[in-house]
């Protein structure tokens, strides 16, 4: 079946698509909304969430956790599978239509077209099931055809490109005989087997060390230099800092800062993510002790009114509790969702 | 420790020695247990071909004979004979083809439709899921044997429909067990990624779910064919089960009640012979919980195992 649904009515981003026109886009998310049943009736996990994923761009979604960035991707993805959700609002993958689509055109994009790496590597690879036997599976899913051989070289090829030493040992091998890393590198083969033209890494970097965390986010980079883009989600500006392109800033189900990764950390124009970026431990300066934000994050069945950061927020003035802030821009590429970013913005 | 092992490609099982040393490998309990079972086995299927076998002639002659004893006309009863002059030893056999038949095959019954059941349940949730768990509970909550006697009153009592009995009325202890695992199971990052690399549920039930079903399985079927002899036992104790001139170890025990006092063996040779079985399956099956489980040390203790 080739279900390409009619175009729905999208709204055209929020102010920040006029820079888009330098490169194509892999992937649009619009208005993209999830809602869970609570014992108070639905509420929104992801409230309108729109941005873009361009071609070879490594995209940050950053945030603290309840945030809604996973929920995001999974919503795209179509693995929110409850029966309490509704998903509401369009996600484009090229031609596709995610959010409409049907079964069996997810499972034909999935692993083909978009690549999935997990945050835990050692809960997203089967303990009972050899490495070389979950390889297999994501060749074959995708492509009936190619023997036995084929498999046994491909699957081979794939651990040496992500720098799996012994690759034709590993392919006997069940992940609990092997490092955490190296379960990381072995996932990592397995969402990039199929060069999907799009890759989505959940918190890829924050089950492993550091020394590790840098390896993986080399092959990310990697990922993008054989023409991937790259979607990471992580509540770790430090990761982002060094491989992103751009980053979007996620708190309480909306984007509230979406720019070129250097603007975002050098011209905050959003407290939250100043919050965040104070909260980075940093070599050399010798520090009593990190800033924290303040609070905690709302809960998803008691939201603030206005700008949901407002109880937190150091700048918060009467506007902040009335009227919720929409992304605006603040800069070239650069919107916040901020009354009073001008405040910040340096 | 063991990182030489690990490292190496796993040698193919070739030689009688390492054949040897990958059955001794679970420890002398099970070692025993397994050829304690293996023997039982091995007695009952080629129980035929012996020279003495006979499980129906009668010689009321020759009735109650002790051990060891030879009748009038020179047969030598191992284990003696019953009421009837039938040879125990004989009978003994016999009973062991038809106990081991009835407990595989209604084991094999009730994990078959425990675990299609609990799949169901646990991975598809919903309408199914709750109906699954009124079923559990239903079937809980009667009395398996209350459930048998109507229906063999009504259709007679015969070798299949006891294993159908005994299998259908036995699937809970199954379903129970594999709903809550897949329940937990299909939540697995594991499960998420097979989905994202464009798996099928189907796929994902036969790779993701039902391999790590299969330790928690053989531990619960394991310990379900001990408790199905004793149930085979009791039913046939009851009347219910196996009729004579059939005979099973538990009709061999309800009929020697009756010389409890005046011929004790009677009693004594089918139940040590149950006991010796049912132990040996449940000790010969415990160490397969640590070793389905790879990353666990053998010698582990099972989290898994179920009060029977």
């Amino acid at each position: 079946m080739t279900a390409a649904p009619p175009a729905t009515t999208t709204e055209p981003g929020t102010g920040i698509s006029s820079s888009s026109s330098a490169s194509k886009n892999l992937l649009s998310v619009s208005d993209l909304t999830v809602l869970f049943d609570t014992p108070v009736g639905p509420r929104a996990a992801v409230d309108g969430v729109s941005f873009d994923v361009r071609d070879r761009e490594i995209l940050g979604l950053v945030g603290e956790s309840g945030s809604g960035k996973s929920v995001t991707l999974s919503s795209i993805m179509g693995l929110t599978r409850s029966d309490s959700a509704r998903i509401e609002g369009s996600a484009r993958l090229g031609d596709t239509e995610l959010i409409s689509a049907d079964e069996s055109t997810l499972r034909r994009i999935r692993g083909k077209d978009v690549g999935m790496v997990f945050q835990n590597p050692m809960t997203a690879l089967n303990p009972v099931r050899t490495v070389g036997a979950q390889l297999a599976d994501a060749i074959r899913l995708h492509d009936r055809t190619v023997s036995r051989a084929e498999i046994r070289e491909r699957s081979r090829d794939a651990l040496a490109d992500v720098g799996v030493p012994a690759p034709q040992m590993r392919l006997g091998q069940y992940a609990h005989e092997l490092s955490g890393g190296l379960q990381q590198r072995v996932a990592i083969a397995m969402a990039l087997i199929n060069a999907p033209g799009l890759v989505i890494a959940d918190e890829p970097t924050t089950a492993l060390d550091v020394t590790v965390q840098a390896q993986v986010l080399d092959l990310l980079l990697a990922a993008r230099e054989r023409g991937a883009s790259v979607v990471v989600v992580t509540h770790d500006l430090g990761v982002l800092a060094e491989v992103a392109d751009r980053v979007a800033v996620m708190y309480a189900g909306r984007i509230v800062e979406i720019g070129p990764v250097a603007d975002v950390i050098d011209h905050v124009a959003h407290p939250y993510t100043a919050g965040l970026r104070a909260s980075l431990p940093r070599l050399g300066t010798r520090m009593e002790r990190l800033t924290g934000i303040g609070g905690a994050p709302p809960l998803l069945v008691d939201r603030p009114t206005g700008c949901a950061f407002h109880p937190r927020c150091a700048h918060t003035e009467t506007v902040c509790t009335t009227d919720r802030p929409e992304l605006r821009p603040v800069g070239d590429a650069h919107a916040s969702a901020c009354h009073r970013w001008e405040v910040l913005h340096g | 420790m063991t990182t030489s092992l690990t490292l190496t490609a796993p040698a193919r099982v070739t030689s009688l020695r390492s054949v040897i040393g990958s059955i001794t490998r679970y420890g002398a309990v099970a070692t025993v247990s397994w050829g304690v079972l293996a023997l039982i086995v091995l007695a009952a299927l080629v129980a035929p071909l012996l020279p003495f076998y006979d499980p129906y002639t009668q010689n009321l002659g020759g009735a109650y004979l002790p051990m060891f004893a030879r009748a009038d006309d020179g047969t030598l009863h191992l284990l003696g004979t019953d009421s009837l002059g039938v040879d125990t030893l004989s009978q003994l056999l016999l009973g062991a083809r038809l106990s081991l038949v009835i407990a595989v095959g209604s084991v094999l019954v009730s994990a078959v439709i425990g675990v299609t059941l609990g799949v169901a349940a646990g991975y598809l949730g919903g309408l199914i899921d709750r109906f699954v768990v009124v079923m559990i509970d239903v079937s809980l909550a009667v009395p398996r044997v209350l459930f048998m006697i109507p229906v063999v009153a009504v259709l007679g009592s015969s070798l299949w429909l006891l294993i159908l009995l005994i299998g259908v009325t036995g699937w809970v202890v199954f379903a129970r067990v594999v709903r809550t695992q897949v329940l937990s199971l299909r939540r697995r990052d594991y499960v998420d990624a097979a989905i994202m690399m464009g798996s099928g549920h189907l796929a994902v039930v036969r790779r993701h779910i039902l391999p790590n079903l299969r330790s928690s399985v053989v531990v619960l079927a394991s310990l379900d064919l001990g408790s199905v002899v004793v149930m085979e036992a009791g039913l046939s104790y009851l009347g219910l089960g196996v009729q004579p001139p059939q005979t099973s170890w538990g009709l061999m025990i309800e009929q020697a009640q009756d010389y409890i006092v005046t011929d004790p063996r009677l009693l004594i040779v089918p139940s040590i012979a149950l006991v010796v079985l049912v132990l040996a399956i449940n000790l010969g099956t415990r160490p397969f919980t640590a070793e389905f489980r790879p990353g666990r040390r053998r010698g582990a203790e099972s989290t898994v195992l179920p009060g029977a």
